[in-house]
């Protein structure tokens, strides 16, 4: 057992320890005769960062809709907090939800927007004045307090919407793609911010989101969805490293997935040798374009696979190159740094792997 | 440069256009002349004199503003719930029910008022009353209300409301501090449209008033039958300069911009 695993495992039995506040029992949602959410089972712990990730129309939003009380499942049970949420509408949930295109009430200032959640409650007119005040300052508002939403930008109104929802102190703060209207650079800085409110504020995070690079940067789990299912949970070096499935390997980051019943002759023979497992199987190999090495053909390698291929074009993508190669009618793509020089090698070349890096889904 | 200057032009025609007619009518209703002719010749406010000393006319202009006033409410309220419920659920028989409501738009109005006529005179052995009006009038507003409210409250994401209902309101407090504000313009819109569509209306209420309690539009529709002077002109004009100090008032409080732009 390599010492990063060992250390995972830790981690996950630490985790485990903890409290679940939000748990799913077999819950579907249909919607007429599409099926939303198909027999979901999931449980979040309390303080933990995680990402629904999935395509669109995969139910991660129907799900989330579920937690904060928009929709109502079909079937199963979903508990917050070891509390049968059942029917409960949104405005008796202990739950605050950021919304795709934040939803700011646009005839109300900021300051009013933030503090519309603290109004809903019976608390005094001081303190109401005094934690949104806080809010405000926390989340850098301070020139904006009387403006409108129109007037702010895209990132401003982003930081209103997690300041209206985080004022009321959820137990877990629902976001569906918050970032999703926002470009590349301010996406980035977002991600860091989110974080950061993430530590500060020690509540769960459910993170809706269809970007794969963003639910690994930030989450503590990642559950991958797939047609109303959940194709695995898992810590984010997990899903990357150890996929589960075929659909997992593809969605997250760049793979290629290799079919053997279409490869011939001598490439066909060794990887039928190394992985007997494939004869008459629908399985596929599954390599990460980082794992492979391009090296001129026929130089033997040493506990790896080689396979032969032909260079069919080569793209520069600022930080590393990407390298399309052939085989027969399979295409692979091979990832090599930027100062890798592959001028020399003539067309023909051959692409080794270490054994232990090729999975088979 | 020149498209400028087209524009302009061509929009001050349009808008002389417009209100051409309703200058000929004032400036004959302060015409020293006894029959309606324009150019009018002198000036004297004789007529709105005998207008305001005619207690008929008087009566008229209360009875038609209580019931304009009390048709517009009426639709108002009956108005708004309905879009709402148009505008966020999806039914069998929606379009039929769009259809049934705007359906005084599509039909000569003079066929509405005999049918309510029949239809009151059937059931209540007494058509001309008030109330009869009053539901004439709402039937005949209400298709103003709910095209101007059901857009608006599509418009309106229903995400926003999914908001206040997140942050703690329930789904009444949702509508009334979340949704009705929305709305604003588009109510004051409705409220402006309905008010004067009953406000003139001559074809339904003729059916239903009675003698001694006239509707004004009914009784300047009657007198000019009779009679051609420059009175009925000063009627029409207080009727436009009430119009002009409510544009005037509404402007004030919600900014006509918004409304127009709805």
């Amino acid at each position: 057992m390599s010492v990063v695993q060992s250390i995972e495992e830790n981690i996950l039995k630490e985790t485990d320890d903890k409290s679940c506040i939000i748990e799913f029992n077999g819950v579907t949602k249909k919607y007429g005769q599409a099926t939303a959410v198909d027999n979901i089972s999931l449980s979040i712990r309390e303080g933990e960062f995680i990402s629904l990730l999935g395509p669109s129309g995969c139910g991660k939003t129907t799900t989330l809709r579920m937690i904060g009380g928009f929709e109502l499942p079909s079937q199963g049970s979903i508990k917050i907090d070891d509390k049968e949420a059942g029917n409960l509408p949104p405005n008796h949930r202990p739950v605050n939800t950021v919304f795709q295109n934040y939803a700011l009430f646009p005839h109300l200032s900021i300051y009013e927007n933030i503090a519309f959640g603290l109004k809903q409650k019976k608390i005094p007119k001081s303190q109401i004045k005094s934690e949104t005040d806080e809010m405000i300052e926390v989340m850098g508002l301070q020139q904006h307090r009387e403006k409108y939403p129109r007037q702010l930008s895209g990132g401003q109104q982003q930081r209103v919407a997690l300041a209206r929802a985080l004022v009321n102190k959820p137990r877990v703060l629902l976001l569906d793609e918050p970032l999703g209207a926002l470009d590349l650079k301010l996406r980035k800085k977002m991600q860091f911010e989110l974080k950061k409110l993430h530590e500060q504020f020690e509540i769960t995070f459910i993170y809706v989101t269809h970007d794969q690079e963003e639910a690994l940067i930030m989450s503590d789990r990642i559950a991958v969805m797939n047609q109303g299912r959940i194709e695995q949970i898992d810590t984010p070096q997990q899903i990357y490293s150890n996929p589960n499935t075929l659909f997992v390997a593809d969605f997250i980051g760049e793979t290629n997935l290799i079919d053997v019943d279409s490869l011939q002759g001598l490439n066909k023979d060794i990887l039928l040798k190394e992985f007997p497992q494939l004869i008459n199987s629908e399985k596929k190999l599954v390599i990460r374009p980082e794992h492979f090495k391009i090296t001129t053909k026929n130089r033997v390698q040493q506990n790896g696979i080689c396979l032969e291929a032909k260079i069919k074009n080569v793209h520069f993508v600022g930080s590393k190159k990407l390298v399309v190669l052939e085989s027969e009618s399979q295409e692979m793509v091979v990832n090599i740094s930027d100062e890798e020089h592959i001028g020399h090698l003539s067309e023909d070349v051959s692409l080794s792997v270490k054994k232990d890096l090729v999975r088979i889904l | 440069m020149i498209s400028k200057v087209a524009m302009w032009t061509i929009g001050s025609f349009l808008l002389l256009f417009l209100a051409f007619p309703l200058l000929v009518l004032i400036n004959v209703s302060f015409t020293e002349l006894n029959y309606l002719s324009f150019p009018g010749e002198g000036f004297t406010l004789k007529w709105y004199q005998k207008v305001f000393e005619d207690a008929s006319y008087i009566d008229s202009f209360l009875y038609s503003f209580k019931l304009s006033g009390v048709a517009t409410i009426c639709a108002i309220l009956i108005g708004i719930p309905a879009s709402y419920a148009l505008a966020r659920n999806n039914f069998k028989g929606k379009g039929f029910v769009m259809n049934l409501i705007s359906s005084p738009l599509l039909l000569p109005q003079i066929f509405l008022g005999l049918a309510l006529l029949q239809f009151f005179y059937y059931f209540t052995n007494s058509p001309q009353s008030f109330l009869a009006l009053v539901v004439a009038h709402i039937i005949i507003t209400l298709p103003y209300v709910v095209r101007t409210c059901v857009n608006s409250f599509i418009g309106i994401s229903p995400y926003i409301e999914e908001a206040g209902r997140d942050l703690g309101a329930g789904q009444w407090k949702t509508f009334f501090f979340v949704t009705l504000p929305l709305m604003k313009s588009s109510i004051v819109a409705a409220t402006l449209f309905s008010f004067a569509v009953s406000w003139i209306n001559v074809e339904v209420t003729i059916f239903l008033t009675s003698a001694d309690q006239m509707a004004l539009p009914v009784k300047m529709f009657n007198y000019v039958q009779y009679s051609i002077d420059p009175m009925i002109a000063a009627v029409s004009a207080i009727t436009i300069y009430i119009a002009f100090i409510l544009i005037l008032i509404i402007d004030m409080l919600v900014g006509i911009e918004n409304i127009a732009s709805k």
